[in-house]
């Protein structure tokens, strides 16, 4: 089989299809990427442009990947989640890794204010009480603020397009458990699960209905002005595996089946980081489109069996688990690696990637394993050359 | 006949739960015995959990309840009550603020009859030593999600060491990345995979030292 490239490469995993090699797409972030080049976490806070050159050198010391799945953090936190964030340099030590600090911003009766009056409208009722909190961005000077992060996350696509690199659109839409948990903190919306579930119900259809348009329509405005277009959006979820299967089917599946159902309609691949443990719900992931999502799992979840109930259904992506690439040696990683090419990536659909982002702290040489084994250790080619997958 | 406070509890029907502690309140009944009611449905929660039954947001929700328990009840009786099955010290280490597993391990501990004492997060090595001292926990709990934690949690036994302490506390660790290699890494005693294994380990230890002191 000729190289693919980057691109082609990933598509073709995604889709089901022979590839020339697994595609290697570790969760390397600023962070690690500073850390790791000896610069204060606080810098790359302050000065987006910084980070994405440090991401950058970080890719060439490494020969290359074939993704760049995770951007920076900047000053806006995660506001636009209506989450307080800890910040290197403003609220954390100079070289401190950002951190979220849940807490109750959502309160009951924002459900109702949700679902009259939409999420947008929501993030910028409660963005006050985030700057209370200790957000550094005046309230004043949000939109703004948020509108230069947006330009420079174009420009580092831009940039990563120039590269060969293909990245994912990091201004998309969320399902309602996962957005309103962070807001609202994960033990009140528990309550709020069992207490009063319709007005959860009710600001959870508004949400949606809000943000699937919305995602699509900005997904197409940058997909526009680029070359190859974006592979997808990322879709974080956590909370899903924390509920027991009776919440799950009632406040969380109808959601993500009908968000991903939309983004996959309208040409979108789906690229679902699952933290947490999801293996007691895999199964539902077969009733999403074949060939049409990544399931990106962490570490915690059972990817072997991921790959048994997920094999000819959808991608996988993952697992390399943060303590392995923080307390493992290079050969470690290079076992547990090959180990998972062999079992996950038999028959395509497997991406090599971290569990979570790549640890701040991880060992570069760790890391570079990882890449390393992914690019020169693949069994299954001689399957391909014979023809194809079975 | 089982109580219909634990029962109501165990099933997780909060309305019945508050409505059986304000009546049972009014009627004068010792609060003692209703908080130990409501921590015996706390328990069958538990072994729900570990039946499979109950998931971690039937966890969360138990706690919830208890919480709103112990806001009923007179001043004095909130918290700990009752004769404590142990005393333990827990918090999430130093550089990580995550709250959420540690408050839910705490509040099953709580539960489950021990005496903890919560500080908090971002908790530096030396706030646990002072705090073991000050209370005489025989059993010590750290919480933290982020691998930075891997490095604080081994300070705090390192510092137990250190303090001559390490023989009589027993370290339990949890947190969503931690494995076997970090339990190895830090010296800990014990990797609680759920805030059930938590309950475990301190039962567990619980007995043995009541039965090495006879």
């Amino acid at each position: 089989m000729d190289e693919m490239t980057p691109y082609e490469r990933l598509r073709a995993a995604i889709e089901l299809r022979p590839v020339d090699r697994v595609p290697v797409a570790p969760k390397i972030d600023t962070s690690y990427a500073a850390r790791s080049h000896g610069v204060p976490l606080a810098r790359v806070v302050r000065d987006a442009e910084l980070g994405q050159k440090i991401l950058e050198q970080t890719f060439a010391d490494l020969g290359g990947c074939d993704c760049a799945l995770q951007a920076g953090m900047n000053d806006l936190g995660l506001s636009t989640l209506g989450i307080v964030t800890r910040l290197p340099g403003y609220h954390l030590g100079e070289d401190e890794l950002w951190q979220l600090e849940e807490q109750e911003i959502m309160r009951v009766e924002d459900y109702d204010f949700i679902a009259q009056h939409s999420w947008i409208a929501y993030i910028e009722m409660v963005y006050p009480r985030l700057v209370e909190k200790g957000m550094p961005v005046p309230v004043e000077k949000f939109g703004s603020r948020l509108g230069e992060a947006f330009a420079r996350e174009m420009q580092d696509m831009d940039t990563w397009e120039v590269l060969g690199v293909p990245t994912l659109f990091g201004f998309g839409p969320f399902l309602p458990v996962e957005g309103f948990r962070f807001t609202r903190s994960l033990q009140a919306l528990i309550g709020d699960l069992f207490r009063r579930p319709d007005k959860f119900t009710a600001a959870a259809e508004a949400c949606l209905e809000e943000q699937i348009p919305l995602g699509i329509k900005n997904f197409y405005a940058v997909k526009e002005t680029k070359k190859w277009g974006y592979l997808s959006f990322q879709i974080g979820q956590t909370t899903g595996s924390l509920l027991s299967p009776m919440l799950f089917k009632k406040h969380y599946w109808p959601y993500e089946k009908k968000l991903i159902n939309a983004l996959v309609d309208a040409g979108i691949t789906p690229w679902l980081h699952c933290d947490s443990n999801w293996t007691p719900f895999l199964e539902y992931f077969l009733e999403l489109p074949r060939g049409s999502v990544v399931l990106d799992l962490d570490g915690l979840t059972d990817i072997f069996k991921a790959k048994a109930i997920l094999k000819g259904h959808s991608c996988i992506s993952g697992d390399v688990p943060a303590s392995l690439l923080k307390l493992g040696t290079p050969q470690e990683v290079s076992e547990y690696c090959k180990k998972l090419i062999d079992i996950v990536g038999d028959g395509s659909g497997f991406i090599l990637s971290s569990g979570c982002s790549v640890p701040v702290d991880a060992r570069p040489e760790n890391v570079k394993a990882l890449v390393d084994t992914g690019k020169t250790y693949f069994p299954h080619q001689r399957l391909f050359l014979g023809g194809g997958l079975a | 006949m089982s109580d219909p406070l634990k029962q109501v509890f165990a099933d997780l029907n909060e309305e019945a739960v508050l409505k059986f502690v304000q009546e049972r309140l009014e009627a004068g009944e010792d609060p003692q015995a209703i908080l130990a009611a409501c921590r015996d449905g706390m328990i069958l929660v538990g072994q729900r959990y570990e039946a499979g039954e109950y998931y971690v947001s039937e966890l969360i929700m138990a706690g919830e309840m208890f919480k709103g328990v112990t806001a009923l009840l007179p001043s004095g009786n909130a918290g700990e009550t009752g004769p404590s099955r142990g005393k333990i010290v827990f918090g999430t280490v130093e550089k990580d603020i995550h709250n959420i597993g540690k408050d839910l391990v705490v509040s099953m501990l709580r539960a489950a009859g021990y005496e903890v004492t919560d500080l908090g997060v971002d908790v530096p090595a030396a706030k646990f030593i002072a705090a073991v001292n000050e209370t005489g926990a025989r059993i010590l709990g750290l919480s933290g999600l982020l691998t930075i934690a891997f490095d604080s949690m081994k300070a705090v036994v390192d510092a137990l060491e250190a303090a001559g302490l390490r023989s009589r506390v027993k370290v339990m660790i949890g947190g969503g990345s931690l494995t076997e290699s970090v339990l190895k890494f830090t010296g800990a005693d014990a990797l609680g995979l759920d805030a059930q294994d938590a309950v475990n380990f301190a039962n567990q230890w619980i007995a043995e030292q009541d039965a090495a002191n006879g």
